[in-house]
């Protein structure tokens, strides 16, 4: 038996606080105290050094650049959605999004660990600058643009919650909260001031998601992770086709993992061209960044553990 | 794709030009023409490809995956295949498919279209002095963005017709010439001048130090380039640092075993002297064949000359597998594979007689051994093991009943590399469309705001604090101020 390295360690001391934010955040959902969320986005902010301390740890235990397998990229990706998480939550009060980001960090870091090799020697077609430029870019922007698609869901059920609402409203007039006259508009920018009196699971469940961020700010905040995403993908994409050229003699094979990161690319391409040419907000937008969420996720993973490529190696 | 900001209605042409097609027609294909160079004809477009390029990733394909899936899917699926290659999508080649060609040729007339359009209608702008808006810089990065890609269109193209690529086995201490005879697989573009460069590349040595988990550390031939007969470069091709000379690149791609085989006819006249290149994938075991199509001897009986030719499978490290009889000597274990080091290098040797069926002109594998016109050596062809610096001296039938001996040594154990080779002029163009797409994206999507941000901020300033006290709220500045904090 070899000792457990001290990364292994400090990433579970991670995880470990991770969950229990996201329990805090799970409980301030239903009980709204204000305290709770503090208490959880402070435990985010105290298992993030963890998170840190052993992605560097594990860098020296390796001896290269920590983004060299798939336990260390779920790690690296994970890493990149707590910090932005972090960065909105302490920014712009966004507390409600450790809900979805800690599920995904947490997610990661599970499949992480099932995935987990000890730290370790490269093959050969992973020694160069040029992959810790191409992985670290891709690592950077499946983060980001996790978030486009956390901000896009809470956009639909968001919406949802608003027709909900404005239904139950023309239905009883009694409802408070809710501006009969003013009709649609209000329900968008309503804010968190929906309802909660009338008891029933889909009710509770409207009220509670109604006190998201109106519709249209979470659409917005959806398009500028796209925004800030989608030029680090292209750029990560590119960075893999000069890494290719260098490694192999050519810079595009359509190999199934180029292949995924071009069918994300093209994703977020319509999105963009719908959004500024067609003014295309709101729910459509959101259902193309879902799909760009699924193409992320199974270019991460599905193409790593059922499609053989060249890319394979990052399986072990 | 031009729908996006270039102007909505087109400027009527100078001067009517009398047409010879019927003016329905004519109006036809406007329409056409503007459905299809419509954003949402592109959109369409794009999910077309998207559509095609899923297929690629799921289904096995010709040239990455192994053609050992390729044909279990083909077996599997051949109705739906079929069916598919008739409207233009083999399936199992999706990328070269007729189908994705002309999707993405549309594409690129629609892109060329909107390209043109709008660079027009920029340059109009830029001409008659119009205000330099932050709009006016996020329309060029949007116009450099799509030029980009059709410039990069350009790039693959030209680089592709003008090479050539193809794949290069050389062994160690063998030199080899680039032309178009030393290579395994060629292929050449249309524009190609057919000149290969000539120069000369001898690997001098490979290796492929093993970590303590038998993965290979890295893999290295060195090499030297000869040109006109003299040593201009000496390298260690690895593969992240491959080998470039006039123009043409050598990359690392794999490498094998290759076996020092040297056999003796009954004359005691050296026949063969070489080394045989073995593939293999995990590199505990490989497989190849020898040929020796002029063994220069005669059987009594036999109206043609005799030749030999063998399937070789070689152990680096080869385990003695347990037999119950025990071993009188090395040549009649049976061996198994160990690890890939060559800590005991073997070689299994199924030896055959007679026709190579060379001469009839049949195309003829390197890989593979026909035994048609072939009679085992030994009974039920059982091979026999033939360890690394032995030789085995066997018999042949002679005139007059008698026997007449020949050999095959195992003299030296050699390793080859295989190289992928290639010339693509297109390359630098391809890296510098990267940065004209780069620019064209950062300027579209940050520069714009940036300038628009900017203005705001300084006509704010501009406006003294007693005015802005009396004005009305001006809207927020999207997003941050909307953000309920709770």
């Amino acid at each position: 038996m070899t000792p457990t390295p001290l990364s292994l360690t400090l990433f579970g001391i991670a995880v470990a606080i991770y969950i229990a934010a996201l329990v805090g955040f799970l409980v301030y959902l239903p009980f709204r105290d204000r305290r709770i969320a503090t208490t959880a986005v402070g435990l985010v902010v105290l298992g993030w050094p963890f998170h840190v301390a052993s992605i560097l740890t594990r860098a020296l235990e390796a001896g290269h650049w920590p983004l060299g397998n798939i336990y260390e990229y779920s790690t690296g990706i994970s890493f990149v959605v707590v910090t932005t998480f972090l960065v909105i939550t302490l920014r712009a009060g966004q507390r409600l999004l450790g809900v979805p980001a800690m599920i995904v960090a947490i997610a990661l870091m599970a499949v992480a660990y099932m995935l987990y090799v000890p730290p370790g020697d490269l093959v050969p077609a992973l020694h160069s600058y040029w992959l810790t430029i191409h992985v670290t870019s891709m690592a950077t922007a499946s983060g980001l643009l996790v978030f486009s698609s956390l901000f896009a869901m809470f956009f639909l059920v968001r919406e949802w919650a608003d027709g909900y609402a404005l239904a139950a409203a023309s239905g009883s007039s009694s409802l408070r909260g809710v501006s009969a006259g003013a009709g649609g508009a209000a329900v968008m920018t309503g804010g968190g001031g929906g309802g909660g009196a009338e008891g029933g699971f889909l009710p509770g469940l409207a009220s509670a998601f109604r006190r998201l961020p109106a519709a249209a700010t979470l659409d917005s905040w959806s398009f500028r992770f796209v925004m800030i995403g989608f030029p680090v993908w292209t750029f990560g994409v590119m960075m893999g086709a000069v890494w290719g050229e260098h490694a192999w003699g050519r810079y595009w094979g359509w190999d199934p993992k180029e292949t995924f990161s071009f069918i994300v690319w093209v994703v977020f391409a319509i999105y963009l061209h719908a959004r500024v040419t067609y003014g295309w907000k709101g729910r459509r937008a959101a259902l193309i960044t879902v799909i760009g969420f699924v193409a992320i996720f199974a270019d991460l993973y599905a193409v790593n553990l059922w499609i053989a490529g060249l890319h394979s190696y990052a399986r072990a | 794709m031009a729908t996006a900001t270039a102007p909505r209605q087109r400027a009527p042409r100078p001067a009517p030009q009398p047409s010879r097609r019927p003016p329905r027609l004519r109006s036809r294909l406007a329409r056409f023409w503007h459905q299809y160079t419509r954003m949402r004809t592109a959109i369409y477009m794009l999910m077309g490809v998207l559509g095609i390029v899923l297929i690629g990733t799921f289904v096995p394909q010709q040239f990455s995956s192994s053609q050992g899936k390729v044909s279990e899917f083909l077996g599997s699926h051949a109705a739906l295949n079929d069916l598919a290659s008739h409207l233009g999508l083999p399936l199992t080649s999706v990328f070269v498919s007729p189908l994705f060609y002309i999707l993405l040729g549309s594409i690129y007339v629609a892109l060329l279209s909107c390209v043109l359009t709008r660079g027009r209608a920029l340059i109009v702008r830029t001409v008659r002095g119009y205000p330099r808006s932050p709009q006016y810089w996020g329309e060029w990065g949007s116009w450099l963005f799509h030029t980009s890609f059709f410039l990069l269109l350009v790039a693959v193209v030209w680089g592709k017709a003008t090479g050539f690529d193809g794949i290069m086995t050389i062994t160690e201490g063998q030199r080899v010439a680039e032309t178009r005879a030393s290579y395994d697989t060629l292929q050449e573009g249309m524009l190609f001048d057919g000149r290969h460069s000539g120069y000369e590349v001898q690997l001098n040595r490979f290796a492929a130090p093993l970590q303590a988990n038998g993965m290979p550390e890295d893999f290295v031939s060195n090499v030297t380039v000869y040109d006109a007969g003299r040593p201009v470069v000496t390298k260690d091709v690895r593969v992240n640092d491959f080998l470039g000379y006039d123009n043409v690149d050598f990359y690392q791609q794999d490498y094998g075993w290759a076996p020092h085989i040297v056999v003796k006819n009954p004359s005691g006249e050296v026949v063969s002297d070489s080394a045989a290149q073995l593939i293999s994938d995990d590199k505990t075991a490989s497989t190849g064949v020898i040929k020796v199509p002029d063994f220069n001897y005669r059987m009594p009986g036999q109206s043609k000359p005799t030749q030999i030719g063998a399937r070789l499978v070689l152990y680096p490290d080869a385990q003695a597998l347990p037999s119950v009889g025990g071993a009188g000597n090395a040549l009649n274990l049976t061996y198994g594979p160990g690890s890939a080091a060559p800590n005991n290098p073997v070689l299994q040797v199924q030896l055959f007689v007679g026709d190579l069926g060379i001469n009839g002109g049949a195309s003829q594998d390197v890989f593979s051994l026909d035994t048609t016109g072939m009679t085992p050596y030994y009974q039920n062809a059982a091979a026999f093991a033939l360890p690394l610096h032995q030789s085995v001296t066997l018999q042949l039938p002679a005139a007059n009943n008698g026997t007449a001996n020949f050999t095959i040594a195992f003299a030296d154990l050699k390793q080859f590399s295989l190289f992928h080779v290639k010339k693509d002029s297109g390359v630098p163009l391809v890296y510098a469309t990267f940065v004209l797409t780069m620019v064209g994206l950062l300027t579209k999507l940050y520069l714009r705001p940036f300038l628009e941000r900017r203005r705001r901020a300084r006509r704010a300033t501009l406006v003294p604090a007693a005015v802005t006290r009396s004005l009305p709220e001006p809207p927020p500045p999207r997003v941050r101020e909307e953000v309920l904090t709770r």
